[in-house]
């Protein structure tokens, strides 16, 4: 995810910011990062969001829930294609 | 910034402008910092956008921007530098840039030709004459006679020149190579009249009511229905009825009936109008001899941009008549001589622009005022709206530029040996 708050994150404390299925856990996250990104992940944490309550005229809805992972780094190791985002 | 100027004809130009790559660079800066200050991306805040996340999203066509405005400007100030009054916009080609090398461009662009007018003063015109005959006066008047003519049915003589016949024909011709049949019910021919093929007056001609007439021509390929230009045709025709041309006399009632009081009334109107067409005749002439004469002793290349500015309303005029007429392909002729009307009108326009800045004539409010009033459609609209909408549209400039030629017209007609 590239955002003030996710980029603020990645400068400061290496923590790099994923959305994710929401039926991930934890140690699957931490899994793939480190495999996709070869990388090595200290801790995850994990928000689940609820979709914002939508209205298109008469009808009532909601977008889809979501799920955000938090991925701390080891000191070091960064994740290219995060760079010059 | 370093500039080469070179002339490709009389009346284009080339620049070559070549500028350090800080120049680029400066301009890139000031724009990622405007960007960086009113750019919109999900997921920040306005002006709290990084630097790199522009670069990455936008970097190609910021840059891209920065040459194009460096280009622009550079060209501004290489014209200013060496004195160039461009007339059409510069075209850039050929543009470089490397952040070694810097910025190189060529540019092309186009220039009133620099000419220089030996005499417009006291040139030579011929007279036109302005004095209306009694003739003319008559002419006019039998004219209107002719139009309020009314039409007699006769029964027992034959029809002669100038009657009108009511006919019902059938017709047989050819088309797509296949020979069709049509039938036409009381149509009107007037024998004699310039429209009417003249195969089918000498048929005519004579025939008594009900008599049948059979004719056989072939139309001119240059005829104006395009259906049947160069077409075979046969016509029966059977004559219904035969009308005589009656002239109403010119009398108290006829003058009256064509809204005037007395026929001394009519005559003088007449008189006056012939007077003013005769006028506005004589001016055309003079303004053509005149410009004749200029563009013969001022010999010169107009811009190519002129002439077509000129060129593209004729074209499109002319072919929607062609349209019309079912014409497809305009011809080599019709083409070169609206190129030639084009290249006068081209001609005129930079000789009196030029003869506008040697004689320093200007449009002032007051004048430009007075010229809109005489149009009904800018009075409907009021002065002010009408300059708004001309701005808007962008023809205000040219239309000015066109009365200012129309009072320089003014004053080289008023240094002929007439005006004199």
């Amino acid at each position: 995810m590239v955002t003030e708050k996710a980029l603020k994150l990645k400068t400061d404390k290496n923590k790099y910011t994923f959305r994710v299925a929401t039926g991930t856990n934890k140690i699957e996250i931490k899994r793939a990062v480190e495999e996709l990104f070869k990388v090595r992940v200290l801790r995850v944490a994990t928000q689940c969001r609820s979709g914002k309550p939508k209205r298109v005229g008469r009808f009532e809805g909601r977008r889809a829930e979501w799920k955000k992972a938090i991925c701390t780094l080891r000191q070091g190791d960064k994740i290219e294609i995060f760079e010059g985002v | 910034m370093d500039i080469k100027v070179k002339e490709i004809s009389q009346c284009r130009r080339e620049l070559e402008i070549s500028m350090p790559p800080d120049v680029v660079k400066a301009k890139t800066t000031e724009l990622y910092d405007r960007y960086q200050k009113n750019l919109r991306i999900d997921g920040f805040r306005r002006g709290k956008v990084p630097l790199d996340v522009i670069k990455s999203k936008y970097g190609k066509a910021i840059e891209q921007e920065a040459i194009d405005f460096t280009i622009s400007e550079a060209f501004k100030n290489a014209i200013k530098e060496k004195g160039l009054n461009p007339i059409t916009q510069g075209i850039a080609e050929d543009t470089k840039f490397s952040v070694e090398t810097g910025l190189s461009v060529k540019i092309t662009f186009e220039v009133a030709p620099d000419i220089k007018i030996k005499n417009y003063k006291g040139i030579e015109i011929k007279p036109y004459p302005t004095e209306v005959s009694e003739k003319e006066i008559e002419s006019v008047l039998l004219k209107i006679q002719d139009s309020k003519a009314i039409y007699i049915p006769v029964f027992t003589r034959r029809a002669r020149i100038d009657d009108m016949l009511i006919v019902d024909y059938d017709i047989l011709h050819e088309e797509r190579g296949i020979i069709r049949k049509d039938k036409a019910h009381s149509y009107t021919i007037i024998l004699g009249a310039p429209e009417v093929p003249e195969e089918v007056t000498k048929s005519l001609i004579n025939s008594l009511v009900d008599d049948r007439k059979k004719v056989s021509l072939r139309y001119p390929t240059d005829y104006k229905d395009a259906n049947l230009r160069g077409q075979s045709v046969e016509y029966e025709f059977v004559v219904r009825e035969i009308k005589e041309k009656q002239l109403p006399p010119i009398d108290d009632e006829f003058v009256k009936g064509v809204g005037f009081k007395s026929l001394v009334d009519l005559k003088s109107n007449v008189e006056q109008e012939l007077k003013k067409e005769k006028h506005k005749e004589s001016n055309i002439k003079a303004e053509t001899q005149i410009l004749n004469s200029l563009i013969q002793d001022t010999p010169f290349e107009p811009p190519s941009s002129i002439v077509a500015s000129y060129l593209q309303p004729l074209l499109k005029q002319v072919e929607k008549e062609m349209k019309k007429d079912g014409t497809k392909e305009m011809d080599a002729e019709t083409k070169k001589a609206l190129e030639e009307i084009a290249i006068w009108r081209a001609k005129r326009e930079i000789l009196l622009d030029k003869i506008c800045e040697i004689e320093k004539i200007e449009m002032t409010e007051p004048e430009i005022k007075s010229k809109f009033m005489e149009v009904d459609e800018y009075r409907q609209k009021g002065y002010e709206k009408v300059v708004k909408s001309l701005k808007e549209k962008g023809t205000y400039d040219w239309l000015i530029g066109e009365l200012k030629r129309e009072k320089a017209m003014d004053l080289l007609i008023s240094y002929t040996n007439k005006g004199v």
